[in-house]
């Protein structure tokens, strides 16, 4: 999890993006690039969308530079601004992702990084098999509650941020989080 | 037995937090403690560390080695956009439903380009909208067309980019 010190940072780097520094702005990238990047191909499960949209996250991030004041950690903000993005886009494509609802064949995206790269090939058709069933497990839970355990189990943010990202209160959010992991838990019992 | 928490029927978060490995020390004993005698609390305690694990073997794959140079890409555009092309992608990023955004879109073209028929900028009062006035904002040098002609191609273009 980031530490005390490290969240500090991204707020001041963040100030000096404000007050122009470009430099500031391309570690802020480099920081949180790859998380939001994941954070959101987990909810949309399209690389490509994910990839768009996290650039319009830290666009949104940029254009909002000359006003931005420290009131809340800068990760919470960054993932209030994915999620909302992502839960739009979901809103705004239901009816195409209704119609491709199988995830993307490996052979057509970027190679996945497997847990163990010394395996059989019957072993990695298994593990892309389990891959697929906690994809799409995940992927079957209502938005918010897919949008709350991505955020709880992958980002690790506390629950007040994931409130703040999800508009909710952080009861509603431990809520959420008991139904998701509920669900999955009998969903995905026989992996375990 | 412990009857303070119970996170099967009390505390639920104590198990996810439990599985997360987010409690302190103390309140990690106290959870053990207490499932050791109660059943539904062990039986779900080690469905959610069981899940913890299963969810842990989820990878992402790795982002485009060019998504910075993308990215900045765009940034750089934006800061050399002119006003109208500014106007129309801050209007794109409205809280509108989808449907509604190019209808949206549309309507603010169609009154700049009202504004724009009926406003000839070096013209003599009172002609404007007559033939001769017309004509002169047909031609390529009337800069402001021009503006409003770049400004319409790009909000189909931008458009066609949030499909």
């Amino acid at each position: 999890m980031t530490s005390v010190a490290a969240l500090e940072h991204d707020a001041q780097l963040m100030m000096r993006v404000r007050e122009g520094d470009e430099a500031s702005f391309a570690l802020l990238l480099d920081r949180h690039r790859n998380a939001v990047v994941h954070f959101i191909y987990r909810m949309v499960q399209t690389q490509a969308v994910a990839e768009e949209l996290a650039q319009e996250v830290f666009l949104r991030v940029y254009r909002s530079r000359t006003t931005y004041e420290p009131s809340a950690k800068f990760t919470t903000w960054l993932y209030r601004i994915a999620t909302h993005l992502t839960l739009n886009w979901i809103r705004d494509h239901r009816s195409e992702r209704a119609e491709a609802a199988l995830p993307e064949p490996v052979e057509n995206g970027p190679a996945r990084e497997f847990v163990d790269r010394s395996s059989t090939i019957e072993e990695a058709m298994v593990r892309e098999a389990r891959f697929q069933e906690i994809r799409s497990a995940i992927q079957s839970l209502p938005e918010k509650q897919r949008a709350a355990v991505l955020m709880h189990k992958y980002q690790e943010l506390e629950y007040s941020q994931i409130a703040r990202a999800l508009r909710c209160s952080e009861s509603a959010v431990k809520s959420l989080l008991f139904r998701a992991y509920e669900t999955l838990r009998l969903r995905l019992a026989h992996l375990s | 037995m412990n009857t303070t928490i119970c996170p099967a029927k009390k505390n639920p978060e104590l198990l996810v937090d439990y599985a997360a490995g987010r409690l302190a020390p103390a309140e990690r004993r106290m959870v053990e403690d207490h499932a050791a005698q109660c059943t539904p609390c062990q039986d779900q305690l080690a469905g959610q560390v069981a899940l913890w694990k299963v969810l842990d073997q989820m990878e992402a794959a790795p982002v485009s080695a060019d998504f910075d140079r993308r990215l900045f890409a765009r940034m750089a555009a934006e800061r050399d956009a002119s006003w109208w092309q500014r106007t129309v992608r801050w209007m794109l990023t409205w809280e509108l439903p989808f449907a509604m955004r190019p209808a949206a879109a549309l309507s603010l073209a169609g009154v700049l380009a009202m504004g724009l028929f009926l406003y000839q900028p070096g013209q003599e009062a009172g002609r404007v909208g007559t033939p001769a006035t017309v004509e002169s904002a047909a031609t390529a040098d009337n800069p402001d067309v021009e503006s409003l002609e770049q400004a319409l191609e790009d909000l189909e273009l931008l458009q066609t980019a949030s499909l």
